[in-house]
């Protein structure tokens, strides 16, 4: 319930602030050469002379039935857009964030385990590195290393010009394995490596740096003690019972840092011409296009909200203390 | 049950389970080697319960931690174990025959996992039979109810109780119990010390319990080791060491246990703190703050003295040859 209403406040203050800022949506829908009487038959197409109230029911009337309206620069239905759109973006944060937990909580752990001895200190730069180094200087890196210089992978793009598939999902790995073709899962698995390598290097990092010092802290803990003293094996002692205390502030982060990763995929969307939200979005603030930015600010909204219902469902299974109600 | 009785009635002495011989802790943090515990020797006895008395500091939870080899690789520990007579290493081999009971179940016990689970790790079985049978044993009602509880769910009491069926799920031969009461309040203080007692008849459990409070002590020990500054200040029976204590650290710290018929009177405190171990101690530890203190006191360290069969004290007022 109070996640629609957050949503519901992001939508409302969206379109409040487009109708605010000092520029005409019909003169932008329009065109910059329209004239004046065009201009104006387009405000009445577009029932932009109503009062702001009955435009924004009839809004979220649109909203409720699918409908996220026209793109004033391209002239598509935005919906149309966000599935092509939203679907590449998800697949590249899903990755990155599978990649960051699938290395980076062994990592965690096998870093406290032998904390301050080497294979610690190289995981510690590793994870430093990870979080400081900007994701355009090692997307430029990988691409000419990976594909200019040794040619092992694609430079970029969602797959070769020749595959073709059906677009049932709109996440090119799921449609290539429904197409039932191992060189069309083959191809888009190739493009998927370096943009998702790029991408998880931030979450990765991070993810190494929490596991570890939420490890070194259950580690001191009375019942790990009490568990050595009870001769539990050193390898459950920390890959169940210490890690289990430790998931629950990983995974908060990293499930922040994958909706954060949506709405910020445009570093790593533009460098590999990824077609996603993040590039969709950047081109409609360069072109004021109202529809589309208020559609995407809701879209965000969106996965933020259902992230964090995920996260509260998944810290209630972690810690038999938190009750959902 | 008969043997048991007879332990009781003194007819017959019962093998030595542990023997620690000459046992030296030292840490090395950055402003130096500190020395907490400095040469301690004791004996426990098979279905005894020794009680390790002393002030915070005085060495009573590094001394159980280096027996369990659970001190950091950091720590040297020096001296010798044996068990049932055959030398035994201190770098952890206790641990299969020893579980250790902690002072705070909320920190004992893992918050994540149900007590069913804790038990199924520490015991490797997962017969619910013979789980709640622990939990039984440890004097908790509806175990199979309690299986499936996590330590949130439970009082102080029945905490400590579940610490306690955790420790018996390891089978041990050897019970060390730190501080188990000093987290409860008096009544369930009371309870757990009977469950200890009980324990000991029942498993023939030989007991270390490390207590400042010397009313636990006095409860349920058959001995006493009076731990100051990493030393044994003097040791023997409950009845010997509480009756007539002979060092004069013994007798402040009896002094300082609140009395019912002192009511009124303020209690009496030592003076000072326990010494810490970066410096070299000369003479007696505890003669800084010792009332009786003299010149000899500060220059030569004391020997143990034998004053009664199994009773000991490091004390010069107590030499015989002076």
């Amino acid at each position: 319930m109070s996640s629609l209403l957050v949503i519901l406040g992001v939508v409302t203050i969206t379109f409040v602030v487009s109708r605010l800022v000092p520029s005409d949506p019909a003169s932008l829908y329009a065109g910059a050469r329209a004239r004046p009487a065009q201009v104006e038959q387009v405000r009445q197409d577009l029932n932009l002379d109503a009062p702001l109230m009955s435009q924004y029911v009839s809004y979220i009337g649109d909203l409720l039935r699918g409908d996220f309206g026209i793109s004033f620069a391209t002239k598509r239905p935005i919906a149309q857009d966000l599935r092509r759109f939203l679907p590449a973006t998800l697949e590249l944060a899903f990755a990155a964030t599978a990649l960051s937990m699938l290395v980076g909580i062994p990592a965690g752990v096998a870093a406290a385990a032998r904390r301050h001895r080497p294979s610690d200190t190289s995981l510690r730069l590793f994870a430093v590195l990870g979080v400081s180094v900007p994701v355009f200087w090692s997307a430029l890196l990988l691409q000419l290393f990976f594909s200019s210089k040794l040619d092992w992978l694609p430079l970029a793009g969602r797959t070769d010009a020749t595959t073709s598939f059906n677009e049932v999902t709109g996440f090119f790995l799921v449609d290539a394995v429904l197409s039932g073709s191992w060189s069309n899962v083959a191809d888009v698995a190739a493009h998927l490596v370096l943009p998702v390598a790029v991408m998880a290097a931030y979450p990765l990092g991070l993810t190494i740096r929490l596991i570890r010092g939420a490890m070194l802290e259950v580690l001191g803990a009375d019942y790990i003690e009490a568990a050595t003293v009870a001769q539990v094996p050193r390898s459950t002692v920390l890959s169940r019972l210490a890690l289990k205390n430790s998931l629950l502030p990983a995974l908060t982060i990293l499930g922040l840092t994958f909706a954060y990763s949506v709405s910020s995929a445009f570093l790593v969307e533009a460098v590999f011409a990824w077609p996603g939200l993040g590039k969709y979005l950047t081109d409609a603030i360069v072109r004021v296009d109202f529809p589309v930015i208020t559609a995407a600010a809701m879209v965000i909204a969106v996965v933020y909200v259902a992230v964090n219902l995920i996260l509260d469902l998944v810290q209630s299974w972690l810690d038999p203390r938190v009750q959902l109600s | 049950m008969s043997n048991a009785n007879d332990i009781e009635s003194g007819r017959l002495d019962p093998a030595v389970a542990m023997s620690v011989q000459d046992l030296h802790v030292t840490f090395y943090p950055p402003s130096g080697p500190v020395r907490a515990v400095r040469g301690v020797s004791f004996e426990l006895r098979e279905g005894e319960v020794l009680g390790v008395a002393g002030e915070s500091g005085c060495g009573k939870s590094v001394l159980v931690r280096a027996l369990l080899g659970l001190l950091p690789a950091t720590a040297t520990v020096e001296g010798s174990l044996e068990l049932d007579g055959e030398p035994t290493t201190l770098d952890g081999a206790l641990q299969s025959e020893a579980a250790l009971v902690y002072q705070n179940p909320g920190a004992s016990l893992n918050p994540v996992f149900t007590i069913g689970q804790q038990l199924q790790f520490v015991s490797g079985s997962t017969d619910p039979t013979e789980l709640s049978g622990f939990l039984l044993q440890a004097g908790l009602k509806d175990p199979e109810q309690l299986l499936g509880a996590y330590p949130h769910q439970f009082s102080g009491g029945m905490g400590q109780r579940a610490a306690v069926a955790l420790a018996l799920a390891q089978r041990p031969r050897l019970l060390f119990a730190d501080e188990p009461t000093t987290a409860l309040d008096v009544t369930t203080q009371n309870q757990v010390l009977e469950l200890i007692a009980e324990l000991r008849q029942r498993h023939r459990l030989s007991v270390v319990l490390i207590s400042h409070d010397l009313a636990v002590i006095k409860r349920v020990c058959d001995r006493v080791m009076v731990l100051y500054a990493g030393l044994v200040a003097e040791t023997g029976t409950t009845s010997q060491v509480l009756t007539s204590p002979s060092h004069p650290y013994t007798q402040a710290l009896l002094e300082s246990v609140p009395r019912p018929q002192a009511v009124g009177k303020s209690l009496a405190s030592i003076p000072g703190m326990v010494p810490d171990g970066r410096h070299e101690i000369l003479g007696c530890a505890f003669a800084p703050r010792c009332s009786h203190a003299h010149d000899a006191c500060v220059t030569e360290e004391p020997a143990m003295n034998q004053l009664a069969v199994g009773h000991s004290v490091r004390c010069v007022l107590s030499d015989p040859t002076r």
